[in-house]
């Protein structure tokens, strides 16, 4: 910066007590209309006097007033960041803690976020995505997964039986009764058995011979199933499960264990545990219940999702059944598989803290934006 | 930077009768990638060359052709290289002293004595010219000869010119300049390797040769420089002074060392025979650090282990042998293989393995591959739900999972519902089924009253938007994409459905929600499937039960689905307080629809003059009647396409039954800035004409 001369340091001083002492926008605007004001301000002043100066002073002084109003004008931002804009211009103080503005976005149902996220994890160890009908026969509900009608096994399935009727309360004709009976799948597992029929090109009056040894298969079949089970907080007649079937030339036990802990280290994290207990599915052999180590548990006292044992039923899985394999067209001597189920629900629920299945779906108590939008 | 050669030129050493687009297939195959084949007339044609940077050996016509033998199952034939000497030998006359042997590893020097300047041959010439390299004189396009034949850059000096018959090579000092022979001066950095005589730099090692020393047409005795220097720092002084030179390029990728001598003698040879020089007995060689072959053993069993697939122990020798290499000593099971010096690229097994799979070819490796993959196949629908939930969430509408089961009164609801024998299928293609409309019926239903199965996505969007009401929220936007259960065939029907209220706290005019409900339509077909145009053609709307309006929705010609308002019995059936718009489409026909790849628009060169006008015309006269018109009227520099609504005004002034439409028209010349001037008496003719065809005014 140019020097001051001796007259123009005094005018400096003076401005910087005034700004300096300024409190109020309104009395900092005043001080910048006395020194900067374009026509009548002071430091102009010094700019006309120099007209009157001898030529060969004028730089000397032309430089000194040039550094005085760039000196005054910081005195100006200085006070006028002190107190804060406000006379001058139509800028106004921002508070930056209002809550952001968010256009109004929607959510996905937190069922949907579940099993999309099952079916990304699925598809990074090779699984497809199939999905099945939700109305289907006891063949592939029951009798092509080894599950005898007349058999107590048959009876953890409690199924809803279907009729067609009219909706505008007249009859129907015969023929638009179906031939077999309908039901509503209880469970994912008969996607099993149609997608290994649409990958072998499975038919009616295929004999053993015909029974294939590829393609290999792997696909995850999520989905709505029914069971008419009575209604409270944790039963609900309608939910979803996701399923998993491996069917290849050289698929072991191993290889199930295997994949599933690495679907749970995708879902649940790296730490995750993963323990097996013998079990009994009537389409796997063996079968067994998968446990994975809570991952909800953290430092808190007793576990509401695992009370405090520390493992969660989640899913069960087993070695495909060598019937099903073959009700699928596959031929159990040269081909193995692996299949696994789990409720979607029941993850939903562990991973956030939702006690109660009814608001999900229910007619009256599921499906509140209250609920939905928490998501 | 390409490498070229010439057909001929490679056959020379590479016997063949193949074409030029063969050959560079050929070459293709082994990695040597063509980038252009031109014409030299005569059947030969000059071929451009990307060689990779492993490749230096191949900066030549003889390292291009050994590839092509060896490709081709055919003898590599060799350059003549003999002559006769006479005279007293070079290292009388001349010293050569290597002060740097990390930058100069080796060091050549021969003597011509006698040489008489003048043109080159022909064949020269033409092979020169053929790769870009000017002629100059015989004794300059030997060197540049041999450096495209060989890959080994050669410098000639006028031996009369360098003082106290001495070369050193030394790293330049500070201060000292050096004039080149393309006019520039260099002020030289102690980094640099220069050739020096007794007393100051003559060339600049590998890159250029200084002009105080380059061959003139006074020159007798040439002294001919072949050697080997240090790649790297041929490359910085390469880019210190900003010279990249035939030469400096194939420094950079690293010359044969143990060809330096090889290329000194057939330069020698060709001198004499095109310049007439006498050639001194013998070489001056500074070897210090001389090249020591490398070993590879070759496990003949890794080869099938890496490449998948058998290569016959025989085959895998001949490709290595006519590479170059030798065969040092065979094992059972394994062979040792002494690298040749051209080849420093090569270093461990599987670098070999490549060479013999390159060499076959790698369209010629068949077999079963052994790695399971396991693509996984997309699912159509899956993806369309998806993409649909990203695109509706975003814009405000919140999915939710419906129940499935609901009285049959409340489930015929959005179903078809005329009667058996009228046209319904085809006034309204939409839901398709069965007359009279069925349902599946719950034998066993948990509450008796509610046993029918959904047919329609809608009667569990209705279920949802009164549980919220009966919290407080009476405004919902609400969607839901799931499969419902059809009686009449065993595929489930893939739905999309939605209900909007409009936003909380905003009273929204039907047509509004409407809008808004086709402005979703809009964004599914234009992002899922890549259409832009939808339409909401009308059905009767007594076909529909529930809907006070009903529209048919299609893209690119298929009914899609259904939409509407929901009227006021429906409404009071369902306990619900407001009117909402809704909508289902079938998902399914959706996820048919897409694939189209949106294609770039070129982007306005000139800005444009827009016009917002605003036409009072009758209620009944429509939107899609008045942009018709607007696009038919269109005269000079009027974009038909782009005549975008604005809005719609009923009230004071305009009188009822009446409303004002305004939108917006866009001009745009493809060849200049339009002026208000140019635009102005079309638009007036274009208002007026407009106004004739729709018997409308234009508001003031």
């Amino acid at each position: 910066m140019a020097e001051l001369t001796h007259e123009d340091a005094q005018f400096l001083e003076q401005a910087r007590r005034e700004f300096g002492t300024a409190r109020t926008a309104e009395e900092v605007e005043s001080l910048r209309v006395k020194y900067l004001g374009r026509r009548q301000g002071l430091v102009q002043a010094r700019f006309d006097s120099l007209r009157s100066a001898r030529a060969e002073e004028r730089r000397r002084l032309g430089a000194s007033a040039n550094a005085l109003k760039e000196a005054v004008e910081q005195e100006l931002a200085a006070a006028q960041a002190r107190v804060g804009r406000g006379g001058r211009s139509s800028e106004r103080p921002i508070d930056a803690t209002l809550p952001g503005l968010r256009p109004g976005t929607g959510r996905r149902h937190v069922l949907v976020r579940t099993l999309e996220r099952l079916v990304d994890v699925a598809a990074t160890l090779g699984f497809s995505v199939a999905e099945g009908p939700e109305v289907e026969t006891e063949e592939y509900n029951f009798d092509a997964l080894n599950i005898p009608s007349e058999h107590p096994s048959h009876d953890s399935f409690d199924t809803f039986y279907l009729d067609v009727a009219s909706l505008d309360g007249g009859s129907l004709p015969e023929a638009a009764r179906p031939g077999v009976r309908r039901l509503l799948r209880s469970h994912t597992s008969p996607v099993q058995v149609r997608e290994m029929r649409k990958r072998t090109g499975w038919r009616r009056d295929w004999r053993r011979a015909d029974l294939k040894d590829a393609p290999p298969l792997r696909v995850v079949a999520p989905g709505r199933v029914y069971r008419p089970d009575a209604v409270d907080a944790r039963h609900y007649h309608t939910f979803h499960q996701i399923e998993g079937l491996a069917v290849d030339r050289d698929i072991t036990f191993l290889d199930l264990k295997h994949t599933l802990h690495l679907f749970m280290k995708g879902l649940l994290g790296e730490g995750v545990s993963v323990r097996f207990r013998p079990s009994f599915f009537p389409f796997t052999e063996p079968s067994a219940e998968m446990d994975v180590s809570c991952p909800f548990c953290g430092e808190s006292g007793r576990c509401a999702v695992c009370h405090g044992s520390g493992w969660i039923e989640l899913l069960g899985c087993g070695m495909v059944h060598p019937r099903v394999l073959e009700a699928g067209g596959y031929d159990p001597e040269r081909v193995v598989g692996f299949a696994f189920g789990m409720g979607i629900e029941r993850l939903a629920m562990a991973r956030h803290g939702i006690d109660d299945i009814r608001l999900f779906c229910d007619a009256e108590r599921g499906n509140l934006l209250g609920f939905l939008e928490q998501f | 930077m390409p490498v070229t050669v010439t057909t001929d030129w490679l056959r020379e050493y590479a016997p063949n009768e193949l074409s030029p687009e063969a050959l560079a297939e050929r070459l293709a195959s082994l990695g040597l990638a063509v980038d252009e084949i031109e014409d030299l007339g005569g059947g030969a044609a000059r071929l451009t060359l990307d060689v990779t940077a492993n490749r230096g050996d191949c900066w030549s016509v003889l390292g291009i052709a050994r590839e092509l033998a060896a490709k081709l199952g055919v003898a590599l034939a060799k350059p003549e290289l003999s002559f006769r000497e006479s005279g007293p030998p070079v290292d009388e006359s001349f010293s050569v002293a290597v002060e740097d042997p990390k930058g100069c590893p080796r060091y050549t020097a021969r003597l011509v004595r006698g040489v008489r300047l003048g043109p080159s041959p022909d064949w020269m010439q033409r092979r020169l010219s053929a790769v870009g390299i000017r002629p100059i004189s015989n004794v300059v396009d030997v060197t540049n000869y041999v450096m495209c034949e060989m890959g080994h850059p050669l410098h000639a000096f006028d031996a009369s010119l360098l003082r106290g018959r001495r070369v050193v090579v030394r790293r330049a000092r500070r201060g000292e300049r050096l004039a080149l022979i393309d006019g520039s001066s260099k002020e030289l950095s102690p980094e640099d390797i220069v050739i020096a005589d007794a007393e100051a730099p003559v060339a600049l090692a590998g890159v250029m040769g200084g002009s105080g020393t380059e061959i003139r047409d006074s020159t007798r005795d040439v002294l001919l420089e072949s050697a080997c220097f240090d790649p790297v720092s041929i490359r910085r002084t390469s880019r210190r002074h900003g010279i990249s030179t035939e030469s400096s390029v194939r420094f950079e990728h690293g010359v044969d060392p143990a060809g330096v001598e090889l290329a000194s003698r057939r330069a020698a040879r060709l001198l004499a025979e095109c310049a007439g020089g006498e050639v001194a007995p013998g070489v001056v060689d500074s070897n210090p650090s001389a090249w020591t072959p490398r070993e590879i053993r070759l496990r003949h069993a890794r080869i099938a282990r890496l490449l998948g697939c058998e290569v016959p122990r025989e085959e895998a020798a001949r490709i290595l042998a006519a590479l170059g290499l030798e065969l040092l000593h065979e094992e059972a099971d394994a062979a040792t293989w002494r690298v040749p010096s051209w080849r420093q690229d090569l270093s461990v097994e599987a670098d070999l393995i490549e060479e013999i799979a390159r060499i076959r070819g790698y369209d010629n490796l068949r077999g079963e591959a052994t790695m399971r993959v396991f693509p996984v196949t997309p699912n159509p629908v899956f993806e369309a739900r998806r993409r649909a939930r990203d695109l509706l969430t975003g814009l405000g509408y919140t999915e939710i999972c419906g129940v499935s089961f609901f009285s049959a009164e409340k489930a015929a609801f959005w179903c078809a519902n005329g009667s058996g024998d009228s046209p319904i299928a085809s006034a309204a293609a939409w839901p398709r089924g069965p007359q009279p409309p069925q349902a599946y019926r719950l034998r066993n239903p948990v509450r008796s009253r509610e046993d029918t199965l959904r047919t329609s996505l809608i009667p569990s969007l209705l279920a949802a938007k009164l549980a919220n009401q009966n919290r407080g929220r009476r405004r919902v936007r609400l969607f839901e994409a799931a499969p419902v259960c059809v009686t009449w065939k065993d595929e489930p029907d893939e739905r999309l459905a939605l209900l909007d209220d409009g936003a909380e706290g905003e009273d929204e005019s039907p047509e509004t929600l409407l809008r808004r409900a086709k402005g979703a339509v809009e964004l599914l077909v234009e992002r899922l499937a890549g259409h832009r145009e939808v339409g909401f053609g009308p059905v009767e709307a007594t076909r529909l039960a529930g809907l006070v309006l009903a529209y048919q929705v299609s893209a690119a010609g298929e009914v899609i689905g259904m939409a509407g308002l929901l009227d006021e019995s429906a409404a009071k059936a369902w306990d619900v307080l407001t009117r909402p718009a809704v909508l289902e489409l079938d998902l399914a026909a959706l996820a048919r629809l897409g694939g189209r790849v949106p294609q770039m628009r070129p982007l306005p060169d000139y800005p444009a003059i827009v016009r917002d006008v605003a036409l009072v015309v009758d209620e009944g006269t429509t939107w899609a009647e008045v942009r018709s018109a607007a696009a038919e009227a269109a005269g000079r520099w009027c974009r038909p396409d782009e005549i975008g609504f604005l809005s719609v005004y009923r009230g004071r002034p305009v009188p009822e039954g009446r409303k004002s439409v305004a939108f917006r028209v866009i001009y745009r010349a493809d060849d200049r800035t339009l002026t208000d001037e140019d635009v102005r008496p079309i638009h007036e003719e274009y208002v007026r004409s407009l106004c004739a065809r729709l018997h409308a005014e234009l508001r003031k």
